[in-house]
């Protein structure tokens, strides 16, 4: 990608595998978060879906949710939601993303779902610009390992 | 109940000054019966557009549409802690489109950001053109080329025409591709 920028040294737990996978929820209309190619009809999801926010991009690991017999559709909050998944080794080669668990956040809704417990945070956007930080959102939206896995 | 953002928001985008009551929808009758007390008045804006702007109508219905379907939602809309969109960062966003678009342009998709800003992209034949509005009404864009090079990336001033040049230069070139089909 040659996005290197040095990234700080608790952005990625390295115990967390490049085989394991991260959930992610978004919504295909009210509000849309899926961008359409005119051209060729591609469907992907907005660079928007992975601004973070003051802790990073909230998503769920797939080794965690399997180990308490929950799949994709247990992320999802509304019909319209839609799951995408992303290898945590192509989040890591986007430099200097990484990722954390960050089981039972609180102040968000249902906070008691089991769910919560695979809980995970893509990180290192600290220290970033907004073009740097941009550059790593659109980086990890266009990421061709990316699978829309719900529904 | 309803409340139209009461003062203009953007260059050219003016409000109906008055408050109006919405038609009584399915959402408001659930809103009654499974939250009990008063429900968070809607916000809503209508764009009024000048004598010499006639040809844009389609443009400022569609962004209107966006515009107010995104001021429907409400605090964790993304299932998270995603924040309201803010009128900053509408009034920005309106601003831009006008600045950018032209009566021949393709229309940006609109996306809610979990800050209470906005995004805007166009996407044509894997070039993008993707702008950023933050809560502040602070934006910045970024174009990428069909290799997914970064071909601009820059902070964007809304009323400094300078700034946004770039930008209508990419968006009329994507508009143009888009038409063509090519």
């Amino acid at each position: 990608m040659g996005l290197e920028v040095q990234g700080g040294g608790d952005s990625d737990d390295p115990a967390i595998a490049d085989d394991d996978r991260l959930y992610r929820r978004l919504s295909d209309s009210s509000p849309n978060m899926i961008a359409v190619d005119v051209l060729t009809g591609a469907r992907r999801p907005s660079s928007g879906a992975f601004k973070p926010d003051d802790d990073g991009v909230s998503v769920y690991r797939e080794s965690l949710l399997q180990r308490d017999s929950l799949e994709a559709v247990d992320v999802v909050r509304a019909p319209q939601n839609l799951v995408v998944a992303l290898p945590v080794g192509a989040v890591r080669s986007i430099r200097p993303l990484g990722v954390r668990d960050d089981p039972w956040p609180t102040g968000i809704p249902d906070e008691d779902h089991p769910r919560n417990a695979a809980h995970a945070l893509i990180k290192g956007w600290n220290g970033l610009s907004t073009g740097e930080r941009r550059r790593r959102q659109r980086a990890l939206a266009a990421l061709p390992s990316i699978e829309f896995i719900y529904p | 109940m309803t409340q139209l953002l009461d003062r203009p928001i953007a260059t050219g985008a003016t409000l109906y000054p008055q408050a109006g009551r919405d038609r009584v929808e399915r959402q408001d009758a659930e809103d009654f019966y499974l939250q009990p007390g008063p429900s968070a008045p809607k916000r809503q804006i209508f764009i009024q557009l000048s004598a010499a702007q006639g040809n844009l109508r389609w443009l400022a219905d569609h962004v209107q549409n966006e515009v107010n379907a995104m001021l429907a939602l409400g605090d964790g809309w993304d299932g998270h802690r995603a924040k309201p969109i803010t009128e900053e960062a509408v009034g920005s966003t309106i601003g831009l489109v006008f600045a950018l678009c032209d009566d021949l342009s393709l229309p940006p998709q609109f996306f809610p950001l979990p800050d209470g800003g906005v995004q805007i992209e166009w996407h044509v034949g894997g070039e993008a053109m993707e702008v950023e509005i933050d809560r502040s009404g602070d934006a910045h864009g970024l174009a990428t080329d069909r290799a997914g090079a970064v071909i601009f990336d820059s902070s964007l001033e809304p009323t400094a025409i300078e700034t946004l040049l770039p930008v209508q230069t990419i968006v009329r070139r994507l508009s143009i591709r888009a038409a063509s089909g090519r």
